[in-house]
């Protein structure tokens, strides 16, 4: 017992102080960090909606839907947290080797492990649960002995959730292959997730776009209410909870709570059975995998002549991609954003023609006309979008120590430049094209012409963008890193990208105020030269000083 | 051939790391460099190959000078450094492929070299992994294998032999003789000396940025103490300069 405290606080600790809302050095709460603020934007925003749903409900007299609706939403929430986490923590963390020598045995290390996977859930839970349990008891004037189940059932839930999925993980890891690679593995779980959450997302917006009065919203929650129900029925935690809170002072409820803790430890004595037997076996297996996985590749086949460009441009694209994390952090959140875009727009594309057809709105959708303002709008999401992703702005460090190569290459660095810049232009580029695509098929009255001259300029906007950040990477460069995940997460450098991208917004303000009183084509040809003299000093001065911008990398 | 003259480098003002240097590594000799730690070995080779700026002097490979010809300069030179940890993420095909583009070897060419050169240092049948799952040894080798690909006629091998094991290392010493032979010049940094004292032509050591001996192992034994192993007469060399200094 006292190793597996030990080690549950080692783990627990590393987890902790490796957020970004923790300060390593002072040991505390880091206030000055974008995350904490976020933590406490997102709480004040989850009182107020939970505050507003059950007033709502108790107007209706159904206060106790609202147990339903947050059960449900929480059971999503600690169910995807622990699918994204689970596989990293049992099996893929890099602590399992520094641990493995000592005398533990593989139920104390599973333990110990899941004890880390069962704070990181509580942690989650006290932003999402606590508040709008707490606020739904106070607000319904319920028996104090609510807020003792409330707790006991707070913290059964993430155990039986964390029980759940870690013991189908252990299952998977015994008999599914391609989960020991874990690059693969942790995509396809990644993007599996995601779009499951971008289409709640889409669904949850027809609904409340779908709303508007009171009845309607209310019939919405009563059916959104009786399939909850019926999914409570499959997830076994969730009718038990929403018993024994709708009733807490009754005997049904002790009987709920028993069921409860009866699930959770059935469950755990299953989980611990496996994972005596399993445990140990797969990570070992896991550990060797990478050596004795020897893919027979017809070598012979693999060698290929490719000029210079091409071979080069292909290895940007090959480092960038075969390694999650940079792919992670630097494409996956502009891909979520577009994926989320293109699904909502395709989703809502119904409903809001819908609107559209009102006549007061039809109307307001003539008058809008392709002006300077228009031009400026547009680019200015754009250029947002392309400070979203850091791959230009990272493409000398991610090589780490191996960046010194491409001086020992007899390509010149001006080259070099260029084809760095490759990976992050062509993703700009189809961010542009997705764009500009759906502002032309949504808003009809803007010219095809015009568009692809805006178009125009956002690519060169992007080609300055990209420019720019792999100038502020090729001075200010990290390249003694150990973890890949320091050099996208903890990059100082990003602070260049917002504020290029806060400058370029308020240049663009300027020059629609410049050309407010101009003719479109003017306006669009005068952003154009503007943007293409920009871009060409900053070229002229890369190829001049390709020498200099390089002797960081050393 | 390769051609030192009179470099010099300064991290920072006024504190030169690299002081005055000036030597030629004639074709088919076996040059060793030989240095303590901190000695400005690396800073050397570094500037050799184009890595770093040359603050004073300039180098010359084979007649093409690496601040004026950079390109055509790197295209003579085959650098192996201390850290053979590249590419992690590509598999060794598509790393040794990947060098076979940049310097443009023929199809026909790479695909023999590759081969021939893998089954020679024993890597072949991990030619399909990822580099990342190699042992040390084996990214030596791969490092190795990649600069003899395009066969340029100058070799630079900062600590080349670090890592290798008995057959491996014997197998490089013998290419660097050949290379050697073949009217080509190696330059190649060591801190083992008893690989220096056997394999080199002329040996040049280098301490606090100097060039404080430049000649045969006889010349230096005749300039210090007869019999008198390699070891001893680097540690009193250097201690010499020490005083002087």
């Amino acid at each position: 017992m006292k190793k597996i405290v030990s080690l549950t606080k080692v783990f627990v600790k590393e987890f902790y102080q490796n957020l970004p809302i923790f300060d390593k050095k002072k040991n505390k709460l880091n206030k000055k960090s974008i995350f904490f603020w976020l933590m406490v934007i997102v709480l004040l925003a989850i009182t107020y909606l939970s505050y507003e749903i059950i007033t709502f409900l108790i107007k209706a007299g159904q206060p106790e839907m609202f147990l339903n609706l947050h059960f449900f939403i929480l059971a999503i929430v600690l169910l995807f947290q622990t699918i994204l986490v689970c596989a990293n923590i049992f099996f893929f963390s890099k602590d399992i080797e520094k641990v493995l020598p000592m005398p533990i045995k593989p139920v104390e290390l599973l333990l110990a492990k899941f004890n880390t996977l069962l704070c990181m859930l509580y942690l989650s839970e006290s932003i999402l649960g606590i508040i709008p349990l707490t606020l739904y008891g106070f607000l319904n004037h319920v028996h104090p002995i609510f807020y003792l189940w409330e707790v006991i059932i707070l913290a059964i839930i993430p155990v039986f959730i964390g029980v759940f999925v870690s013991t189908i993980l252990l299952g998977i890891m015994r008999f599914a292959k391609f989960v020991r690679n874990k690059e693969v593995f942790q995509i396809i779980v990644t993007i599996a997730l995601v779009l499951m959450v971008c289409i709640v997302e889409a669904r949850v917006l027809i609904g409340l776009f779908a709303m508007k009065n009171d009845e309607q919203a209310l019939q919405q929650f009563t059916s959104f209410n009786q399939k909850v129900e019926q999914i409570g029925s499959y997830f076994l935690i969730m009718n038990p909870s929403i018993v024994a809170l709708s009733k807490p002072f009754s005997v049904e409820a002790i009987l709920a709570l028993i069921q409860l803790i009866a699930y959770s430890v059935m469950s755990g004595f299953v989980f611990i059975t496996i994972g005596k037997i399993t445990y140990l076996k797969d990570i070992l297996r896991n550990l060797v995998s990478d050596a004795k996985r020897k893919k027979k590749i017809e070598i012979e086949s693999n060698i290929k002549f490719h000029s210079k460009r091409k071979a080069y441009i292909a290895k940007e694209f090959k480092l960038l991609v075969r390694e999650p994390i940079f792919l992670i952090q630097c494409v996956f959140p502009i891909g979520i954003i577009l994926i989320t875009g293109i699904l909502i727009v395709g989703v809502l594309l119904p409903i809001i023609m819908e609107v559209i057809q009102d006549e007061s709105i039809q109307s307001m959708i003539q008058q809008l006309t392709f002006n300077a303002e228009a031009v400026c709008d547009i680019l200015i999401i754009l250029q947002v979008l392309f400070s979203i992703s850091n791959i230009s702005l990272t493409a000398v460090s991610r090589e780490g120590k191996d960046a010194p190569l491409m001086k020992q290459f007899p390509i010149g660095l001006y080259q070099q430049f260029w084809y760095k810049n490759i990976p992050q232009i062509t993703l700009n580029f189809i961010v542009s094209i997705v764009v500009i695509g759906i502002i032309g098929y949504f808003i009809p009255s803007m010219p095809l012409g015009y568009l692809f001259l805006v178009w125009v300029i956002a690519m060169l906007l992007n080609l300055i963008n990209s420019f720019l950040m792999l100038l502020v990477d090729l001075r200010r460069p990290n390249l003694n890193w150990d973890t890949a995940y320091s050099v996208v997460k903890r990059n100082d450098n990003k602070i260049f990208q917002y504020a290029y991208m806060i400058g370029n917004i308020l240049f663009l303000m300027y020059l629609s105020k410049l050309f407010k009183d101009a003719n479109i084509l003017v306006t669009l040809i005068g952003e154009m030269f503007v943007f293409v003299m920009i871009f060409v000093i900053i070229e002229r001065g890369i190829k001049k000083w390709q020498n200099k911008l390089y002797n960081k990398i050393v | 051939m390769i051609e030192i003259k009179k470099v010099s480098k300064a991290y920072r003002k006024n504190e030169k790391v690299i002081k005055n240097i000036d030597l030629k590594i004639n074709d088919g000799e076996i040059f060793g460099f030989l240095g303590p730690n901190g000695a400005g070995k690396t800073t050397t080779i570094k500037m050799m190959t184009g890595i770093l700026d040359i603050d004073e002097g300039d180098i010359l490979v084979d007649g093409k000078s690496i601040i004026k010809n950079p390109i055509e300069a790197k295209k003579q030179i085959g650098l192996v450094t201390d850290n053979p940890d590249m590419f992690l993420k590509l598999k060794g095909i598509e790393y040794l492929n990947f060098i076979a583009d940049m310097y443009e070897i023929e199809k026909e060419v790479r695909e023999k070299r590759i081969l021939a050169l893998a089954k020679e240092f024993g890597i072949y049948e991990v030619l399909g992994d990822k580099i990342q799952s190699y042992s040390h040894g084996m990214r030596q080798k791969i490092a190795i294998i990649a600069v003899l690909l395009h066969n340029p006629k100058n070799w630079i091998l900062d600590e080349p032999l670090t890592g290798l094991d008995p057959e491996a290392a014997f197998n490089l010493k013998n290419k660097m003789k050949q290379h050697a032979k073949a009217n080509n010049a190696v330059f190649f940094s060591t801190h083992i000396l008893e690989v220096a004292e056997k394999l080199c032509d002329r040996i040049g050591i280098i301490h606090q940025g100097e060039l404080i001996f430049v000649g045969t192992y006889e010349e230096m034994k005749k300039e210090l103490k007869e019999n008198a192993s390699l070891e001893e007469l680097f540690m009193e060399i250097t201690k010499r300069n020490e005083k002087n200094s």
